[in-house]
């Protein structure tokens, strides 16, 4: 396996994945340490206190706040980055998304499922919903269930600590490992998960939806008059964020997806994809 | 439409999602305080508990033990940083415990019995500071 194959085209990023493996997940675990956790459960979790709560959707958030206030600072950063410099936590940093693709390229090819037939957007912010208000509608809690950020840092905790891997062996650690598995490791692009699961990434998304629209924004752009729609970017981009429709010329960009992993751009023949501010 | 009514189905299956050996539970470890059963559901096989317990005594060193059952914690981590005070563990002895300080447990029953007991014992002078029933039934914290 050729290096290019194992860590892609932009090679930095995959250092910073690694620092961000080492900072936030066992045995190190620097980060979550620091105010008193060993894993990404408990104040560090950066999902749960998205959830309605059913004691009350304003006492429940503050209640919330409270109790997750480093996964709460954690979310607040990652969207200020996102929006003036694009899902740089996503691509580069976060610990989840870079193991599940970190260990996917270790997986041969032949092996891997495509999801690039679903609606990345509409499936993610359907699944959000409930995500968000299923225990308030009474239909159920999604909270910790199959939770990404419990089941990876819970894998590579279990060869140190007992109770990572007595958790694992139970039937809603079984079923986690399994969801992170199919729409992780063995995922194309080892970030369907990301795409199509992860509440973050849902409004991390919207974040760089919206701060696109200002052309001062730092994003990983397109520009049209150079792209010769050769398609090269379509099948390097491991959440299927661009696609190049039959009825036009040049590849189009969904930034609701996009994570600014710039492997896209570093693909590109024609030199058509960079990062930086609109050009006039 | 079509792919929201997936998100939308998948979301549900997912919130929906129980099993039964495992189940996510909190208590405030308090002498003299309530104590409320908690549940672990109905069969045989092994059953696992999260169970997440707020130091709320004072004692430094606490026996916690369950018959029929082992007791595991993530804490202290593989890798102690010293800007952090955590929890030392010895056999069955939690030390290091302060007030406010959560207790992560992870207790694992054989499930060959209709109830167990957990047991928290001041190691000072062997008094009992609380006694928790786990019993089958329908569990109301799921997460």
């Amino acid at each position: 396996m050729r290096i290019t194959e194992l860590f892609g085209r932009v090679k930095h990023r995959y250092l910073f994945i690694l620092a961000g493996m080492l900072l936030f997940l066992p045995p190190l675990n620097l980060i979550p340490q620091t105010v008193g956790e060993t894993n990404m459960c408990g104040k560090v979790c950066p999902r749960l206190f998205l959830i309605l709560s059913t004691k009350g959707i304003a006492s429940g958030a503050l209640s919330n706040v409270q109790a997750m206030w480093f996964g709460v600072g954690l979310v607040a950063t990652v969207l200020i980055i996102t929006f003036f410099f694009g899902r740089l936590w996503c691509s580069h940093l976060c610990p989840i998304g870079g193991a599940t693709e970190l260990i996917g390229r270790l997986i041969p090819a032949r092996l891997k499922i495509s999801f690039a037939k679903i609606d990345a957007p509409a499936f993610r912010y359907g699944y959000f919903a409930v995500f968000v208000a299923g225990a308030y509608w009474g239909a159920g809690n999604i909270a910790c269930k199959l939770c990404s950020y419990r089941v990876i840092p819970f894998l590579a905790g279990s060869p140190f600590e007992p109770a990572y891997a007595a958790y694992l062996s139970t039937s809603m650690g079984m079923a986690g490992l399994l969801t992170v598995a199919l729409s992780g490791f063995f995922a194309k692009g080892g970030r369907a998960y990301c795409n199509c699961l992860c509440p973050v990434g849902a409004v991390d998304g919207l974040a760089n939806y919206l701060s696109s629209k200002f052309g001062f924004t730092k994003k990983v752009r397109t520009d049209p008059g150079k792209c010769v729609g050769c398609g090269q970017c379509v099948t390097t981009c491991m959440v299927w964020a661009l696609k190049k429709p039959e009825a036009t010329e040049t590849v189009q960009r969904d930034t609701l997806s996009c994570v600014s992993c710039m492997e896209c751009a570093k693909s590109c023949p024609a030199g058509a994809i960079y990062y930086g501010k609109r050009q006039k | 439409m079509a792919f929201i009514a997936a998100g939308v189905l998948v979301g549900l299956l997912f919130a929906r999602f129980t099993a039964a050996d495992y189940v996510h539970a909190s208590l405030t470890l308090q002498e003299g305080g309530e104590t409320k059963p908690l549940y672990i559901s109905h069969g045989e096989g092994k059953r696992t508990m999260a169970l997440s317990v707020k130091n709320m005594q004072d004692a430094p060193e606490v026996r916690i033990s369950v018959d029929g059952g082992s007791i595991k914690s993530s804490q202290p981590p593989p890798i102690a940083f010293p800007f952090r005070q955590w929890l030392s563990i010895k056999d069955d002895i939690f030390g290091g415990l302060k007030r406010g300080m959560k207790i992560p447990l992870s207790i694992v029953l054989d499930g060959k019995r209709e109830a167990y007991e957990l047991l928290f014992v001041r190691v000072a002078d062997n008094s009992v500071i609380q006694r928790v029933p786990i019993v089958r039934g329908e569990s109301h914290a799921h997460h």
